[in-house]
């Protein structure tokens, strides 16, 4: 966990639009390792390199929230799936190209799925 | 009595996750008009200053976030630092904050560094760990200690009033000093804690560095500074664009927890 009173971060799994815009605001940081908390994904982004990277922004302690443009959450959407943690919560966010579609959201799919199961 | 209610429960469950359902969809509604409208204006300011001073190769490798959430409680909010008033001004979202309690700790002793520097460091203390922050981090926003020395609580009208103070004695200073080389070495050396003043603080000179009260303060490292002195107004649109989203966002991780605690009261209580 972050240290008391400071807070904790926001990380970002973002194109690269996404995350000029968020940076804008501070929310980027690197720690002393050279460890940021986002990922700039771009056409030459891997499947693996994201999965990296939402396994490490997911057990990082210092990370609260976590933005992910909806259209990369699609490539990993069995990782979001199986996610249940409270903390850090997982945010699907819309892209420029690619408005929020709220029947991929995996958060309400889940709600649907247990109200339906009820 | 207990069978009789727990239908009523499961029901104000249900009418519960579903108002968080419709709070999510609104603040996802909000945070996609938001970010709408921040790739516009930064598409505007690409036009403007050009597409390779907009981009991600302007992000320097040392980054400290000024923008963090706490989770004091149960939920998320977002600690309050410069940029978010703007975000309260032109806003139309309903801001949530923080509660009063949790923000009243956090945000005066341990605030995030402020990009404006606003936030004098009052001791003598912090002063020469907030210049050597400034040296450091010299792309990016100043080092915590120098706001975490700071304690104000008023960042807006206390940060004003000491910069005008600062000001003040810088023109005192250099109206008194009859020396050229006392003046350029009150100006360009150290001072005794052996570090060197910000090139870019207005302020860098005798006054800042002998008077331990008003000394050097860490280098402002504003974002919007990654990409020139001088950027385009649509880029300062951009960045209010975005800090609102960034607040929707926040709000929508709440509602979030809302609505993933819904179906599991829900279908404990059947």
């Amino acid at each position: 966990m972050a240290e008391p009173g400071q807070g904790s971060l926001i990380a970002m799994i973002v194109d690269q639009d996404s995350a000029t815009g968020l940076l804008l605001t501070g929310v980027g940081h690197s720690d002393l390792r050279k460890r940021t908390n986002f990922l700039i994904v771009d056409d030459k982004t891997t499947q693996s390199r994201i999965e990296e990277a939402f396994r490490e922004f997911t057990t990082r302690e210092d990370v609260a929230v976590l933005l992910i443009n909806q259209v990369i959450a699609a490539t990993i959407r069995h990782l979001m799936d199986a996610y249940n943690k409270p903390v850090p919560a997982i945010l699907e966010i819309p892209s420029k190209d690619a408005p929020y579609d709220p029947s991929q959201d995996s958060v309400l799919q889940r709600v649907r799925f247990m109200f339906g199961e009820a | 009595m207990g069978t009789m209610s727990s239908p009523t429960n499961r029901e104000k469950l249900f009418s519960d996750t579903l108002d968080a359902a419709e709070e999510y969809l609104q603040l996802q509604h909000a945070l996609g008009e938001a970010l709408r409208a921040g790739f516009l204006s930064l598409a505007q300011a690409r036009y403007a200053m050009g597409a390779d001073r907009v981009s991600s190769l302007q992000i320097p490798s040392t980054l400290s976030a000024t923008a963090r959430v706490t989770t004091a409680g149960e939920w998320f909010a977002l600690i309050p630092n410069d940029m978010l008033p703007l975000v309260i001004a032109g806003g139309n979202l309903n801001l949530l904050l923080q509660e009063p309690s949790s923000a009243a700790a956090p945000a005066p002793s341990h605030s995030p560094p402020s990009p404006h520097a606003q936030d004098v460091p009052a001791t003598s203390t912090s002063v020469p760990e907030a210049a050597a922050g400034a040296l450091q981090d010299c792309a990016g926003p100043p080092a915590a200690p120098a706001v975490e020395a700071s304690g104000s609580a008023d960042p807006a009208s206390h940060g004003l009033e000491q910069q005008l103070q600062q000001l003040r004695l810088a023109a005192e200073s250099h109206h008194q000093s009859n020396n050229l080389m006392e003046q350029l070495a009150a100006k360009y050396c150290c001072d005794g804690a052996g570090t060197l003043p910000s090139p870019d603080d207005p302020l860098s000179g005798g006054a800042a560095v002998d008077d331990e009260q008003y000394a050097e303060v860490a280098k402002p490292g504003k974002p919007l500074h990654w990409f020139g002195s001088l950027v385009a107004p649509s880029l300062r649109e951009a960045e209010g664009h975005f800090g609102r989203a960034l607040a929707a966002a926040v709000q929508a991780a709440n509602a979030q927890r809302r609505l993933q605690k819904g179906p599991a009261s829900y279908s404990s209580a059947c």
